[in-house]
């Protein structure tokens, strides 16, 4: 039972950290993104593999997976610069599934068997540890996007989604904070990638489908562009619902596929009543 | 080569008319619909069920399972994204919309057909004749055949019949369709069901050709999406042209770089194409 409550923390820990990634594009430029589960896994990779096949310090690798991620978050963000709307979330979505296919295919990644016995960063610290390296991922991930929110950067990105055209004509540099939020959304993505690669201590392919995105998206959208710690707590809020039915002990078979349609089906419903809400509120602005 | 282009023949006949169907949905409702793809493998799963689960004949399978799948793709398209548009959702919230119910309906096939693959074929596949270093069985003529025929009429329907120009007419501007008297619902509702009847009809060939699993949906939803866009110049029927360009262009990793990539290749033209297509349409200059 404590191992199984661990892992739901570190799920939650997890689902967190890509919804924060989400939500520095969603509550950010106001773009909805499907990749920083590819993000996420070039993190989790990039991790793995140092550490298991060049042997380098858990640190260093950590520092390393992040970066690469975070440069990987400012190629995407270069990539798709020029689309918009459902075109932008369907290019974003080709690039999460097209990597997920890479990662079940390339040697360095050892296709779809995995690559295991990846250190932890912090050895066998016990619980106590574990427990402490979520928080500090948390508490990294949600600082960040808190001071970003608060800076000039995070001013003029709110300026751009409000009114793209309008904020340029004062001079806003869209295509700086387009390439900002796709470096610091790649950073939070394989943070949230090497905080599954250390706890998990082995990833394959799996872990980074896209349907996984399912509940960082549905937190973002449910949180409706709240304070980051809104976003992490209705992450795991979900994350708590959904894993309840392991808690009572079904069928995982059923259960899987239970929960993603209620999942799905709540989703759908958030959003369609989100979204009518909204537009209630502007037709009433004028 | 020759066994090369075959291949992608072959393939890109069961993806033209996967397409086709996308490409009549999409000319009205401009929407991505990922849900489109469930169209193909609920068919698929309709057919085996009752087929080889209750023993149906083919005449009675079929044209049941068409029908069945006709009126659900004539719900998606003609009455819930008609109403999501008028409740005013944007494209993107029924982009990701499409995309769950792509999840529920995967997973309730996965739940009543505990996750197995179907193939209603036949278990002893016949050799087929010799065609450029290649084998083509009588099913994948009747595939490439259908195919190539139902582009060609489609092309000519939209190009020459009156039903074809009012599609077109509602297509780029449904209200005006409306002012100058045009039925726009029978219209969309016509349209959404030869999109739908199109898209079954290919579930259910490939289900006689190769083996069906429900994640299947989402790999037929892009393949439709890519192949439209790179035929959208030529208008709907343009999407059959798009379909062989993609096959030919997997059909290619699949034999020359290196099997295992053959999915990956579809997801990265979802990619490359959405980024031509759309290049710097719809974004402010810059400087």
């Amino acid at each position: 039972m404590v191992d199984l409550t661990l892992y739901v923390l570190q799920l939650c820990v997890v689902v967190g950290l890509l919804a924060l990634a989400i939500s520095f594009y969603t509550d950010g430029l106001g773009y909805v993104v499907l990749h920083p589960f590819a993000l996420a896994g070039v993190g989790a990779y990039v991790f793995a593999v140092l550490a298991t096949r060049y042997q380098w310090p858990p640190i260093l690798g950590a520092l390393a997976a992040v970066s690469s991620a975070a440069l990987s978050g400012l190629l995407c963000a270069e990539a798709i610069r020029s689309l918009r709307g459902d075109g932008l979330t369907l290019a974003t979505f080709g690039i999460g599934v097209g990597s997920f296919e890479l990662f079940r295919q390339l040697d360095i990644t050892n296709s779809v068997f995995g690559i295991g016995s990846i250190p932890s960063l912090v050895g066998d610290g016990g619980r106590a540890w574990q427990v402490g390296v979520a928080l500090l991922a948390l508490l990294l991930a949600a600082g960040l996007v808190r001071t970003w929110r608060r800076s000039v950067g995070g001013t003029v990105v709110a300026a751009l989604r409000m009114d793209e055209w309008g904020a340029l004509s004062v001079g806003a540099p869209l295509v700086a904070h387009q390439r900002v939020t796709g470096l610091l959304a790649g950073a939070v993505a394989g943070l949230g990638g090497v905080y599954l690669a250390v706890t998990a201590r082995f990833v394959e392919p799996r872990d980074f489908q896209v349907s996984g995105l399912l509940v960082p998206l549905g937190a973002v959208i449910v949180a409706g562009g709240r304070t980051p710690w809104g976003v992490v707590v209705v992450a795991g809020g979900i994350v708590l619902v959904s894993q309840g039915a392991r808690f009572v002990g079904a069928s995982p078979v059923v259960a899987g596929p239970l929960t993603e349609i209620a999942i799905a089906a709540c989703l759908a419903a958030v959003l369609v009543f989100t979204r009518l809400r909204q537009l209630r509120r502007d037709n009433a602005r004028g | 080569m020759g066994s090369i282009l075959v291949a992608a023949i072959v393939s890109g006949s069961i993806y033209a008319l996967v397409s086709l169907g996308f490409a009549l949905a999409f000319r009205i409702s401009s929407v991505f619909n990922l849900a489109h793809g469930i169209l193909l493998v609920t068919a698929g799963y309709l057919n085996y069920w009752l087929a080889v689960q209750h023993g149906l004949s083919p005449w009675i399978s079929v044209p049941t399972s068409l029908a069945l799948v006709g009126a659900l793709g004539l719900t998606i398209e003609a009455v819930l994204i008609p109403a999501a548009k008028t409740a005013g959702l944007k494209p993107v919230d029924l982009l990701l919309l499409s995309w769950l119910m792509l999840l529920i309906v995967q997973d309730v096939l996965a739940i009543a057909f505990e996750s197995q693959s179907i193939y209603v074929g036949a278990s002893q596949v016949r050799e087929g004749w010799a065609v450029f270093g290649g084998r083509v069985t009588p099913l994948q003529a009747l595939i490439v055949a259908t195919s190539i025929l139902v582009g060609a009429a489609l092309f000519l329907i939209i190009r020459r019949s009156a039903t074809g120009q009012e599609v077109l007419a509602v297509g780029d501007d449904p209200r005006l369709a409306m002012i100058c008297g045009l039925n726009v619902k029978k219209i969309i509702g016509l349209n959404a069901a030869a999109a739908a009847l199109l898209t079954a009809g290919a579930g259910i060939l490939m289900s006689y050709q190769e083996r069906l699993d429900p994640t299947l949906g989402f790999r037929f939803s892009v393949i439709a999406i890519v192949s439209t866009l790179i035929g959208f110049p030529l208008g709907p029927a343009g999407a059959v042209v798009g379909a062989y360009v993609l096959a030919l262009f997997e059909t290619l990793v699949l034999y020359v770089v290196d099997p295992g990539l053959r999915d990956a290749a579809v997801y990265a033209g979802l990619f490359l194409v959405l980024v031509w297509t759309y290049r710097r349409s719809l974004v402010p200059p810059e400087g």
